[in-house]
């Protein structure tokens, strides 16, 4: 399975991927994970379409009451396990140079 | 024609082989402009050229930006507007030159980011500007959604007002940067939430 073909290994899909995988089990906003990998805002919902579409990636409303939280509710995104196992796979493979990497996010650079 | 942002014998001789570099990413993603052009007229996916053209011309302007000044910020950017070329998947065969273009634009930015690393270039934070809060923002999410898909229109107008009110506490440039940027890829966006719609979940093994 982890061999599948999958969603091009861009550096901001990566980036989104290492991020993801720092804390596989935990749920994140759309913009808490262009935080964490350091990327625009518009980047992430992109990537985050595809990945879903791929099945890597699951995603669910926030269980608040926007009334209580002043806010629309979240929507929180989380990897599958399929996805976990898939997305370590992929960044394996990936040929991105680590200059690039540590440039842009040192604490994921070296590895997941 | 390209030149160190600082002085200093040792790291100009450093930079030296960036200078071809930069050279050679401007012509091929000049060439791919070109390309886009010719596809432009031809191709009848006239919204997915649209964002195509529109995203070269953001990848020819930080090339263009190198020529100026080279500096590993110039670099990412320039790598990540590249990335997104590719990420549209383009795979008509009139535009597999084209990505062709993208790619070998790609190594030569792995090539430069390589060599400016190793020539321990001095990054600055570019100068940030205040903008003032105010209805603009709002009017861009709006127009970013109606972009979309009808049936997604629903859960990324609530999604994308939710991530902007943890932006309520910051400065309104930050509100209007994350408007301005969700308005700016809402066309890829849609390009990816139609290829979902067109290609079934359980088909999802295979290329996209």
């Amino acid at each position: 399975m982890a061999n599948a073909p999958g969603p091009r290994m861009t550096l901001p899909t990566q980036l989104v991927l290492r991020a993801m995988l720092a804390e596989p089990t935990q749920e994140m906003y759309g913009l808490q994970i262009s935080q964490t990998a350091e990327l625009p805002s518009g980047t992430i919902h992109p990537i985050l379409a595809r990945l879903e579409a791929y099945g890597w990636l699951e995603s669910r409303w926030e269980d608040a009451d926007p009334r209580e939280k002043h806010r629309p509710r979240r929507r929180y995104y989380r990897l599958t396990p399929d996805g976990t196992e898939r997305s370590r796979a992929a960044l394996a493979r990936a040929q991105t140079p680590k200059a690039l990497l540590e440039r842009l996010r040192p604490d994921l650079a070296g590895g997941v | 024609m390209t030149r160190p942002r600082d002085e200093g014998p040792a790291r100009c001789d450093a930079l030296r082989p960036a200078v071809a570099d930069v050279a050679g990413i401007l012509q091929v993603v000049t060439q791919a402009r070109a390309r886009a052009d010719h596809l432009n007229a031809e191709n009848a996916r006239a919204r997915e050229v649209a964002v195509l053209v529109f995203d070269l011309d953001i990848a020819l302007g930080h090339a263009h930006a190198l020529t100026d000044d080279v500096d590993i910020d110039g670099v990412l950017a320039l790598t990540v507007a590249l990335d997104r070329i590719l990420d549209l998947d383009l795979r008509c065969e009139p535009q597999r030159e084209l990505v062709h273009d993208i790619q070998v634009a790609r190594t030569l930015c792995d090539d430069l980011a390589t060599t400016l690393a190793g020539a321990a270039q001095v990054v600055t934070a570019p100068e940030r500007t205040e903008v003032r809060p105010g209805l603009l923002p709002l009017g861009m999410m709006r127009a970013a959604v109606r972009v979309l898909p009808a049936r997604h229109r629903s859960r990324y107008d609530q999604e994308f007002r939710a991530e902007r009110a943890e932006l309520v506490e910051q400065p309104g440039c930050a509100q209007l940067s994350y408007a301005l940027r969700q308005l700016l890829r809402s066309w890829h966006l849609r390009i990816v939430l139609a290829d979902a719609l067109a290609a079934p979940k359980q088909d999802r093994g295979a290329a996209p």
